[in-house]
């Protein structure tokens, strides 16, 4: 990467993931890389390599659909008739 | 034979949930599968209301069976009632990492305003914050 004058390099807390697999129930690495409306930050914000942010990635979405991280900020609660 | 990770949410309000899970046990071993890990982690609050609920029992298992099998398993689950949602992953092998989204979370640390980026330590970012909060 160009070395940055203005600011040092940030420091991403998925640096000392393991490249294999990400546990997608690990649910607090996970939010770390949720915005405040629950969506997937960019490589960019999170400093991350294609690769790592590919497999952050699908481990975010399998965790939303198992039940371990929510899919949106809002949600309606629901109407018990 | 293929090694999957199964995780269920049951409806909180059966009773049965052991029961249900050593029926599935059953089917699986009469089909000549090996079952490596099973927890029922309890009733849990959901991150999302599903089925007009909001708590529901969590139940993991990692098993090892054919694909047939992992095919009939899902139509099963999908015909139960009480089974609310279920995830099937293909695995390469059946290690099993505890899950951490049942700890309690870490209190969370208070990020201070720094005056460069080079003066932030690395357990305040690896730590969840909220700064929409506090800013």
């Amino acid at each position: 990467m160009k070395p940055n004058f203005y600011r040092k390099q940030k420091h991403s807390p998925f640096a000392k993931v393991d490249l294999k697999e990400i546990d997608y129930t690990n649910s607090q690495l996970l939010e770390g890389a949720l915005t405040d409306t629950k969506k997937i930050k960019s490589a960019r914000v999170l400093n991350n390599s294609a690769r790592k942010q590919k497999l952050l990635t699908k481990a975010i979405k399998r965790a939303r659909h198992a039940g371990f991280l929510p899919h949106c900020d809002k949600y309606e609660e629901p109407k018990i008739h | 034979m293929r090694h999957y990770e199964i995780i269920l949410l049951v409806k909180p309000d059966s009773d049965q949930v052991n029961d249900m899970i050593e029926r599935y046990h059953q089917f699986i071993k009469s089909k000549s599968g090996v079952i490596h890990h099973t927890e029922n982690m309890g009733r849990q609050t959901l991150v999302y209301p599903t089925h007009k609920l909001n708590k529901a029992y969590f139940v993991r298992m990692n098993i090892e069976c054919d694909c047939a099998v992992q095919k009939e398993l899902r139509s099963k689950f999908a015909l139960n009632d009480a089974i609310m949602k279920y995830t099937i992953i293909r695995r390469d092998d059946s290690t099993i990492k505890p899950i951490t989204f049942l700890q309690s979370k870490e209190p969370e640390v208070q990020r201070k305003h720094f005056s460069s980026y080079s003066e932030r330590s690395e357990a305040a970012i690896i730590a969840p914050t909220e700064t929409a909060a506090q800013s």
